[in-house]
């Protein structure tokens, strides 16, 4: 299925976005997994004084995030929020560090700044792809991670 | 027969199991009995039979929030009193509940008993148990050799309880059997377990493991009861009133997943056993100088949850406090819009209300600074999205025409803001008591800013602010002709007349004019308001005034606490200690458990207080009412970093400590003595000046 594609585009968003204070409280390295047809695309987040920048490997991995990349385009669209994801059972959270909190997480899904004032996309509409899965943006390497 | 109806209640947090006096758990669709958990019912028919017969109920023992035990005979031995047999069913919480099962055989030959259990489960949503809805997944069963599981599935939403017992037992897919033999004049027992799981991909069952069994529990609460500072009393049911509240406030603590094991309390049962932002707020507020981990609590989790976009149906906001956060099938599925849920106005500025209070008494800077940008988005919140009309006053207008909350203050239902002659004023709607914390906010945050962000023109700016609001107020809100604050303003920007008791919360917001405040309590103790069992939510003077109407006539504990102690701010120790003292009374004939509201009737008409018909109990801020009573009647504050202590107890009260109350000193203790005089009795005396028949002896007041 074609559908837009907002997830490169809001990792983009969220790697560059520079110091964001709403993100300041977050001290945590995760990784994000967007699965489809059997591929699974990941990618590695870290979050350092209210900054968060993507990394190609990390070994201290906090917490793993995995989802349908269409459930993940749900929530960069807004339609979804990460808590209803969460307990419909659409989104998993592994906590591998306990002191993560889900609800401080779902933070990262607040989205560009300039975009936080409208209901909507996480980040803007022109950055969608109409394309179907694509290749992991930045770790470029399939998980090998199953379900 | 002659079955007890009463419903038996034992709760951990947000996890509850209601049955029957006998212990049997039989649920319509609209009922709320069952084991509940996060927002499910995971079993719904939970009925024992022994060798065919239910079985009666002689008594319960249920003095433990977390367990309760049913003393039970054979229901055809109901009548005699020399059964030969006696069965005991020990429930406590844990992943959902064990149930130890104790036959006692007292005749002079061995038994035999086949005990049947029929279980089910519909896996409703409590949304749907109140409102009666359908599912729209699919139920299945499992039996397994050593248990039998149900289960339900809608897409990825998965919810099960599994059934074990630790006797050999035959399952099915409606229950289960098993056989006892007691020998004469002996003993047997089994254990039951029904086990509650939320299924995620990947991570399992992913309700909490560290889920605790009875004696952890016990543990716990007697932590607690330790923790919190000692109270001496020469009325007793001061005493068993406190115990009650300490107690109840510990059943209704729960640990949502973003505080891990830490607690804060739900709202209250059956209905609100979740993250509320207000009423966590109010609690814990209310708690403050008996347990100070709870506002820890409800400040971090709230911070966690604040908004940070804008979001039209669950009506976020950047910097929102949350209203409601659940966790069950309707909110997955968005068929309501609670995951979160912001519709709220006052939460937001109440959270700063509670940080600014929070670190006054325990001198916690830390906390303070950590949240600093979620109180200063909080702040912006006031501002930018809460002042909807743009004449610097909070309003409210739902955003979610369809699901959100007409009412978006404390009194919540559709009717309860309303002009004198009825009429419902259009929206946006500014009611009076949101300026007010809107105000105190500015005020409290000032401090916050100049003491801990090092923020000084932060803080001048807040001060004009509030300073402007407050003369806005003062000119907008003020009904000369009739010498009371409107209601609110509607969305024209006119007075709703109505006289209510959210002028109350004024006092305690500190936004009333020093030369209006004995206008305000003339109003509050005035019989219009006055009921004799407290200060009634709405005038009887109104057109909407029913007496039996949940925001319109009826007393709320948490709101006359409130307002005592805004009275106490204003230095009107006598009434304050008068509205404690009602309520307190009050409490005696609902088993010292202040129940959500009851009926505004005259106190002389009614002679004892009539209960609401479907108020939930036990609630957080009516256990919390009494607690803040205690605070006020004390008149405990805080300078600097003392305990200041400036008593003033109602007739009845002669003497009074608390000892050992933790803050920013250490612990320090609290010594109040009543001298008899008599002018003084008069005045505090409550009416009627004869006690009504039914109460406690002992109140020594009347």
């Amino acid at each position: 299925m074609t559908e837009d594609d907002f997830i490169d585009a809001f990792f983009d968003e969220l790697t560059h976005r520079g110091y964001d204070p709403l993100l300041a409280r977050l001290s945590t390295v995760g990784r994000f997994e967007a699965c489809d047809r059997g591929r699974t695309d990941q990618w590695i987040v870290t979050v350092r004084d209210g900054r968060a920048s993507m990394t190609p490997q990390e070994r201290n991995i906090g917490w793993v995030l995995r989802a349908d990349r269409s459930v993940f385009n749900q929530l960069i669209r807004g339609e979804v929020s990460a808590l209803e994801s969460l307990m419909r059972g659409a989104i998993s959270i592994t906590l591998i560090d306990e002191s993560q909190r889900f609800s401080l997480l779902t933070r990262l899904f607040a989205g560009a700044p300039a975009m936080r004032g409208r209901p909507g996309p996480l980040v803007e509409d022109d950055h969608a792809r109409r394309s179907g899965p694509r290749p992991g943006h930045m770790s470029g390497q399939p998980s090998e991670r199953s379900a | 027969m002659t079955q007890a109806v009463s419903p038996v209640t034992i709760l951990d947090g947000s996890v509850f199991v209601v049955s029957d006096s006998a212990g049997d758990i039989a649920a319509s669709p609209t009922e709320p009995v069952g084991l509940f958990g996060y927002d499910t019912r995971f079993l719904s028919t939970w009925v024992l039979r022994v060798n065919g017969q239910k079985l009666h109920a002689l008594s319960v023992d249920d003095v433990q929030y977390f367990e309760a035990r049913f003393f039970l005979v054979p229901d055809d031995q109901a009548v005699y009193v020399d059964s030969t047999l006696s069965l005991v069913r020990h429930r406590s919480m844990r992943h959902g509940f064990d149930e130890q099962l104790i036959v006692l055989n007292h005749g002079d030959e061995p038994a035999q008993l086949i005990f049947r259990i029929e279980a089910g489960s519909d896996f409703a949503d409590i949304f749907e148990v109140k409102d009666a809805l359908g599912k729209t997944g699919t139920r299945y069963v499992r039996v397994e050799d050593d248990r039998l599981i149900f289960g339900y599935q809608r897409e990825t939403f998965h919810r099960a309880t599994t059934v074990t017992a630790d006797v050999p037992a035959e399952y099915d897919s409606r229950g289960l059997t098993f056989i006892a033999r007691v020998d004469a004049h002996g003993e047997w027992s089994a254990r039951l377990s029904v086990a509650a799981a939320i299924y995620l991909p990947t991570r399992g069952n992913a309700l909490p493991r560290w889920r605790k069994g009875h004696e952890a529990l016990e543990r716990d609460l007697d932590a607690l009861l330790n923790k919190a500072p000692t109270l001496k009393c020469d009325w007793q049911p001061l005493r068993d009133i406190y115990h009650r509240s300490i107690v109840d406030l510990a059943a209704l603590r729960f640990a949502p997943e973003v505080a891990k094991k830490r607690a804060m309390p739900a709202a209250g049962l059956p209905w609100f056993m979740a993250t509320f932002g207000r009423d966590s707020i109010f609690t814990s507020l209310q708690a403050l100088p008996f347990d100070a981990e709870l506002a820890q609590t409800t400040l971090q989790v709230l911070a966690d949850w604040q908004g940070f976009r804008v979001e039209d149906r669950r009506e976020e906001e950047p910097g929102r406090i949350p209203h409601e956060v659940r966790y069950g099938e309707s909110t997955a599925f968005q068929d309501r819009p609670h995951g979160p849920y912001y519709g709220t106005a006052d939460a937001t500025p109440l959270f700063v209300v509670l940080l600014d209070e929070y670190e006054r008494w325990t001198g916690d800077a830390g906390l303070v600074c950590t949240l600093e940008y979620e109180a200063r988005a909080a702040l912006d919140w006031i501002d930018r999205y809460g002042d909807l009309t743009g004449t610097g006053y909070i309003s409210y207008r739902r955003r979610n025409e369809a699901q959100g909350l007409e009412n978006q203050c404390w009194k919540d239902s559709w009717d309860s803001i309303s002009y004198r002659d009825g009429r419902l004023p259009g929206f946006p709607r500014a009611t009076c008591e949101l300026q007010g914390y809107a105000y105190d906010a500015k005020m409290r945050a000032a401090r916050l800013a100049r003491e801990f962000w090092h923020d000084p023109g932060y803080a001048d700016r807040l001060e004009r602010e509030a300073a402007e609001l407050r003369e806005r107020f003062e000119r907008d809100f003020w009904i000369a002709d009739r010498q009371y604050y409107a209601l609110a303003l509607d969305g024209d920007g006119g007075q709703v007349d109505a006289l209510s008791s959210n002028i109350g919360h004024l006092l305690w917001s500190g936004i009333v004019s020093e030369e209006r405040a004995q206008r305000i309590v003339d109003h509050l103790m005035g019989p219009k308001l006055f009921s004799g069992w407290g200060i009634r939510t709405l005038s009887t003077d109104e057109s909407r005034y029913n007496p039996i109407g949940y925001h319109v006539g009826t007393v709320w504990p948490y709101d006359n606490s409130i307002i005592a102690w805004g009275l106490r701010r204003y230095r009107y120790k006598t009434e304050a200690a008068l509205v404690a003292a009602q309520i307190l009374d009050a409490a005696q004939f609902f088993n010292n458990r202040l129940p959500e509201a009851f009926a505004g009737y005259q106190r002389s008409l009614t002679r004892f207080p009539v209960q609401y018909p479907t108020a939930c109990s036990p609630q957080a801020w009516s256990a919390g009412a009494p607690l803040l009573f205690l605070r006020t009647m004390l008149g405990l504050d805080v300078s600097g970093d003392n305990l200041i202590v400036s008593p003033a107890l109602p007739a009845g009260i002669k003497h009074l400590e608390l000892l050992d109350i933790a803050g920013r000193w250490g612990k320090a203790d609290a010594f109040a003595e009543r001298r008899d005089n008599q002018a003084d009795a008069e005045a505090l005396r409550p009416s009627p000046a004869t006690p009504p028949t039914g109460r406690s002896a002992g109140s020594g007041r009347g």
